[in-house]
C-alpha cells in the first residue's frame, strides 16, 4: 500500500497569515504605530513596517509557489518586526495605567507569534540545507 | 537602552534575511528550489537508500564474522591434530594480528 508523505504545511491558512502580515505592514507604513514611533527614529519605523510588508510578501509568494525559498528569506524580517513590536509594547506598558495588563498581554502574544515565525524559519532553513546535503551525498 | 535592544532585534532580522538569501542562492545554484512534495519525496528516498546501505553493511559484517570463526575452528582442529601427532604447535593466540 503506497504511503502518503505527511505535509509540513497547510497552504491556505499559511498564505492567509502571510497576507495579513503584508496588510499589517502596509497599515504601519501608512499610519505608523505611535508606540513604536515614540521609541525609535522615524526612518527606523519605516524600515520596521517594510520588514512586515517584505517579509510577509516573500513568505506568501514562497507558500503560493509551493517552495521554501520565500519563507527562508521573508520570515526573519517578519519575526524580528513582531519581536520589535512586542518589545515596544512591553517598554511602554507602564504608561497605560488602566490598560497595562492588556498591553502586556498583547506584547506577550506578539512575542509568541515572533517565536513561532522564527521556529518556521529554522525548519525551512534546515530543510533547504538538508536538501543540499543529500545532493552532496553526505 | 530599550531603543538599542529594539534596533538589535531589527538587526537580527536583517542578518537572518541575508543568511536566508545565501541559503536560497546556494540552493538555486544547484537548481534545487523544488516544491514541498518533491523535496520530501527526495529526502525520503535518500533515507531509504541509506537504510538499505546500512543493512547491506551489517549483513557483510555478519558474513565476515562467520567466515573468521570458521577459519579459527579449522586452525584449532589442525592444532589438535598436530599435538596428537606429537608436534609442538604454537598456541592459537600467537596468530592474532591485533
Amino acid at each position: 500500500m503506497p504511503v502518503t508523505l505527511p505535509r509540513l504545511r497547510a497552504k491556505w491558512p499559511l498564505l492567509l497569515m502571510y497576507l495579513v502580515l503584508v496588510a499589517a505592514g502596509v497599515v504601519s507604513l501608512v499610519k505608523p504605530s505611535p508606540l513604536v514611533y515614540s521609541l525609535i527614529p522615524g526612518w527606523v519605523t519605516i524600515v520596521w513596517a517594510c520588514f512586515f510588508t517584505a517579509g510577509g510578501a516573500a513568505s506568501a509568494i514562497g507558500v503560493a509557489r509551493g517552495d521554501w525559498a520565500g519563507e527562508v528569506i521573508g520570515l526573519p524580517l517578519a519575526s524580528s518586526a513582531c519581536a520589535l513590536y512586542s518589545g515596544a509594547l512591553l517598554v511602554q506598558a507602564t504608561a497605560f495605567d488602566q490598560a497595562a495588563g492588556a498591553v502586556v498581554f498583547v506584547a506577550l502574544l506578539s512575542a509568541a507569534y515572533a517565536l513561532g515565525l522564527a521556529e518556521r524559519w529554522l525548519i525551512a532553513s534546515s530543510l533547504l540545507r538538508l536538501s543540499r546535503r543529500v545532493d552532496r551525498g553526505d | 537602552m530599550a531603543t538599542e535592544i529594539l534596533a538589535l532585534l531589527l538587526g537580527a532580522g536583517g542578518a537572518g534575511f541575508f543568511a536566508g538569501l545565501v541559503n536560497v542562492y546556494l540552493a538555486v545554484r544547484k537548481g534545487r528550489i523544488e516544491n514541498e512534495e518533491t523535496l520530501l519525496r527526495r529526502l525520503d528516498e535518500d533515507s531509504r537508500r541509506q537504510g538499505k546501505r546500512a543493512d547491506e553493511a551489517i549483513a557483510l559484517a555478519d558474513l565476515r564474522t562467520r567466515q573468521r570463526n570458521r577459519v579459527w575452528e579449522q586452525a584449532a582442529m589442525f592444532r589438535r591434530q598436530l599435538l596428537a601427532a606429537g608436534i609442538d604447535a604454537p598456541p592459537l593466540e600467537d596468530f592474532h594480528d591485533d
